[in-house]
């Protein structure tokens, strides 16, 4: 059958709205739409929101951007979500920050930069001449650039000489990065979205990838379209527009996954489901911290893991788990799993994907096409700027640890400071780093590209601290107000998005260049300038030498050469022909790594290896299984507080909403925050469709209209986190993971109450 | 140029499969399914991304069944 390229847009269209509502009649085709027209020329770039890092033009018209199109040559095929289709509007948004302000008088009031600049400079120097550098802090974000993030990086920890610089992902892929280093030894995803081209088992773990990353739902959808037979399960307590395609869904008690993976192994050993050579040639077993175990040790371990188990524990049936474990262990097929916060915003979540990795190691179902853990980034560069670029408390650069006294020798040689100028001890971490601004040890904060008086767990607290007499905070940002730069003391306006030039990185190791399309509106400034002029006011000139933003990229293309995430092939001009590149890329001509790890694909592998696969993360080149327990979340629901409650991403917005509620269209989408319940919750408490009802933790309240639906589970509310008026962090828990230290959005208890 | 968007519909509980009769009749949306209780899925074709926004504050006003229009997929033709 042909079709024209009209007849493909309307049935991709109308697959994606089928899909939506969980009835699936996709054909075999996928659409690229058409370029719009209207522009005077386009401009390459990266959609500003999710970590799926579609491809896409800026259509430039007299100076301003008046379309995007899809890049039909990147892996998005063309197709943009809602959202990236209306990118342009944010750009003039009515409250774009067009100049810095001070506060004065309680008030913040229009100032000059050199103004705010210099009272930035003042008050840093101040603080750090009386605490110490550590009286300062710096929390960054996996929306900033990775040019950005590296200048940070760089005057924090090797000119203030304080490792108090994090960011926001330690709060969306912390765990992830927790559990890749722990079973891998290195950071990021061994796979690639082309696994879901060949997956025939797709496994989704805590991930609403319908609503929270569409580009990559619908290419999972017409996976399964055009490959009958293809399975998926959904893991999820909710019934969410991604669980509604999925041939089975489990559903559980929030918080109780550890008990269900554990059972998955369980059926996958007791039915010879496992890859005998494939476990001894390439894994290790570890329990704690230490890799100390062996294959029958973990054997054993799971004996006690049977589905019965585990579904006393979740409330998951156990026919279903048997079930997920028979597809995903059949022989001959390949497994995918993805996960996204549902499992890394927990404070097991390490332990969590220590799980899914394991299902992948001990059937050999990885580093194959279609087989393979992937972990799926929620910001567009929380993997090539934060995790990759080491702007994490306990970090340096390309995997990198601050504890490390090689790798901080390495990098003090590569960055030209002296000896012992990189402090040995890892920094805060960002639940400490606000409570050190609430004990008042931490000074000066510097907050630049996110919304932590939105985006933090138990945020009442953290808004608090936040306007702290004698705390000063700096916020660079593009929009204002936002529910943190209404708490700063100053506030500089920052080139958004199309305004300036840099790298995005995303979930699959892929880097792309985002080409400056515009001049910066008003004053607003690139944060690449803004840190390079606070270097220099701080008398670390010399550290951020740069006039561009390609200037930063050339110093990384050394700091990252000889990694495990060496991708010094990739020059600038490499990036501006290419539709994105995946690393490892360590030589000029090298095409990129589509599966790390893997001989003949992964450049880091040697050619003679004798296997297909070398995990040369760790000393031992092996991955290890861990023996990890189901352990309960932090809080649990009890007679005071008899509901769990758990938040997430709806389709129409993203994040704290500072963007898309600045488009018309999306502004009267699902734009408020409602609370999600089940019929029968709903009725003991005495509330339906359209009522008020307070949900209240041991920590905060906020009142929300009641939504009843069937979706939710039972014993469980849900409210989406991107409305800034009725903020769902309130009640959320600020208790972390004591591995990756990132906090429990996902599961606390509360009580509701009609309002 | 023209706009196609793919668009689900929510309705009232039970009502997806009348208003989805109804809206069969309206010109610029094809009706492709319903769930066969609240949620509809069509195909929105026309002249720009206001007429999208356009459509779904009429369908919004018009039709006390329907509670919401939700755009999941856009793109652009010509």
């Amino acid at each position: 059958m042909t079709m024209n390229r009209r007849e493909l847009m309307e049935t991709a269209a109308a697959a994606a709205a089928l899909a939506a509502i969980g009835k699936l009649e996709l054909p075999a085709h996928a659409a690229a739409p058409v370029p719009a027209a209207g522009a005077d020329k386009w401009v390459k770039s990266v959609c500003r929101y999710c970590g799926t890092g579609c491809g896409l033009f800026v259509g430039v018209k007299d100076g301003k951007v008046v379309a995007v199109k899809g890049d039909k040559d990147n892996h998005n095929k063309g197709f943009l979500c809602l959202k990236g289709f209306l990118l342009p509007e944010i750009m003039s948004a009515p409250d774009r920050l067009l100049h810095p302000l001070i506060r004065k008088n309680d008030k913040l009031v229009p100032a000059t930069w050199e103004e705010a600049m210099s009272l930035v400079a003042s008050k840093f120097k101040a603080a750090i001449e009386k605490g110490g550098p550590d009286a300062v802090g710096f929390y960054g974000s996996g929306q900033a650039l990775t040019e950005e993030t590296y200048c940070a990086n760089k005057l924090f920890k090797a000119g203030i000489r304080t490792n108090n610089i994090d960011g926001n992902p330690r709060l969306c892929m912390a765990s992830a990065v927790g559990g890749y280093v722990t079973t891998f030894g290195k950071d990021e995803p061994m796979g690639c979205y082309d696994d879901i081209d060949h997956a025939d088992v797709m496994l989704l773990v805590g991930s609403n990838a319908a609503e929270a990353h569409p580009i990559l739902f619908q290419r999972i959808v017409r996976r399964k379209e055009a490959a009958k037979g293809t399975k998926i399960v959904v893991l999820d307590p909710r019934k969410t527009p991604t669980a509604r395609i999925a041939d089975l869904h489990i559903s559980f008690t929030a918080g109780t996954d550890l008990a269900i993976l554990n059972a998955i192994a369980h059926v996958l050993v007791k039915e010879g489901m496992v890859d005998e050579e494939f476990v001894k040639a390439h894994a290790a077993f570890g329990e704690g911290a230490d890799a100390n175990k062996t294959w029958e040790d973990y054997k054993a371990f799971l004996e006690a893991w049977t589905p019965e188990k585990a579904e006393e524990i979740s409330g998951a049936k156990a026919a279903d788990i048997r079930t997920c474990a028979r597809w995903f262990g059949e022989k001959g097929k390949a497994s995918l799993t993805m996960w996204t916060m549902g499992l890394n915003q927990r404070t097991k979540g390490v332990w969590a994907n220590n799980l899914c990795h394991n299902l992948h190691l001990i059937t050999g179902k990885i580093g194959l096409p279609g087989s393979s853990p992937l972990s799926l980034t929620g910001q567009p560069n929380a993997c090539g700027g934060v995790r990759d670029g080491g702007a994490l408390s306990h970090l340096l650069p390309y995997g990198r640890l601050v504890v490390n006294e090689k790798h901080r020798a390495e990098m003090e040689k590569l960055w030209g400071v002296p000896e012992g100028t990189i402090q040995p001890k890892p920094g805060l971490a960002t639940v400490d780093l606000f409570r050190a601004v609430e004990d008042g040890k931490v000074k000066c904060l510097y907050i630049m590209c996110t919304n932590p008086g939105q985006s933090m767990p138990n945020v009442g607290r953290y808004r608090k601290a936040l306007r702290r007499e004698g705390a000063f905070v700096v916020v660079s940002e593009a929009f204002h107000p936002t529910r943190t730069s209404e708490l700063a003391d100053v506030v500089l306006p920052a080139a958004l998005w199309a305004e300036k030039e840099g790298v995005y990185g995303c979930t699959e190791r892929r880097y792309q260049l985002l080409e400056q399309s515009v001049k910066p509106s008003g004053e607003a400034r690139p944060d690449f300038e803004i840190l390079c002029d606070l270097a220099a006011r701080l008398g670390h000139g010399k550290l951020l030498p740069f006039k561009t933003a390609s200037d930063v990229w050339a110093e990384l293309l050394t700091v990252c050469k000889g990694t495990a995430y060496d991708f010094s092939g990739m020059t600038r001009d490499r990036l501006k022909e290419s539709h994105g590149l995946l690393w490892p890329l360590p030589t000029a001509g090298h095409p990129g790594t589509k599966r790390r790890y893997v001989k003949g694909d992964d450049p880091l592998v040697p050619a003679d290896h004798p296997q297909r696969i070398l995990f040369y993360g760790r000393p031992d080149r092996k991955a290890v299984v861990w023996l990890r327990p189901h352990q309960p979340a932090a809080e649990v629901p009890d007679a005071e507080y008899p509901l769990i409650y758990t938040t997430g991403r709806v389709i129409e917005h993203w994040h704290t909403g500072t963007m898309t509620r600045n488009c018309k269209e999306l502004r009267h989408a699902n734009a408020e925050a409602v609370v999600e319940m089940h019929p029968d919750d709903a009725k003991v408490l005495g509330v339906k469709n359209g009522d008020l009802a307070k949900v209240a933790s041991r920590r905060g309240a906020e009142t929300f209209k009641v939504r009843v639906i069937d979706g939710s589970r039972k014993g469980m509310v849900f409210v989406h986190m991107h409305d800034d008026k009725r903020l769902c962090n309130l009640p959320t828990n600020d208790a972390v993971d004591p591995i990756s230290k990132q906090p429990e959005f996902k599961v606390c208890a509360v009580k509701v109450t009609k309002a | 140029m023209t706009v196609i968007a793919g668009v689900v519909v929510e309705t009232l509980p039970g009502l997806a499969a009348a208003v989805a009769k109804r809206l069969g009749a309206l010109p610029g949306l094809s009706v492709r399914g319903d769930d066969g209780d609240r949620k509809i899925a069509a195909v929105f074709t026309g002249a720009d991304g206001a007429a999208l926004e356009a459509l779904g504050e009429e369908l919004l006003r018009a039709d006390e069944a329907i509670v919401g229009v939700f755009p999941t997929l856009v793109g652009r033709d010509g």
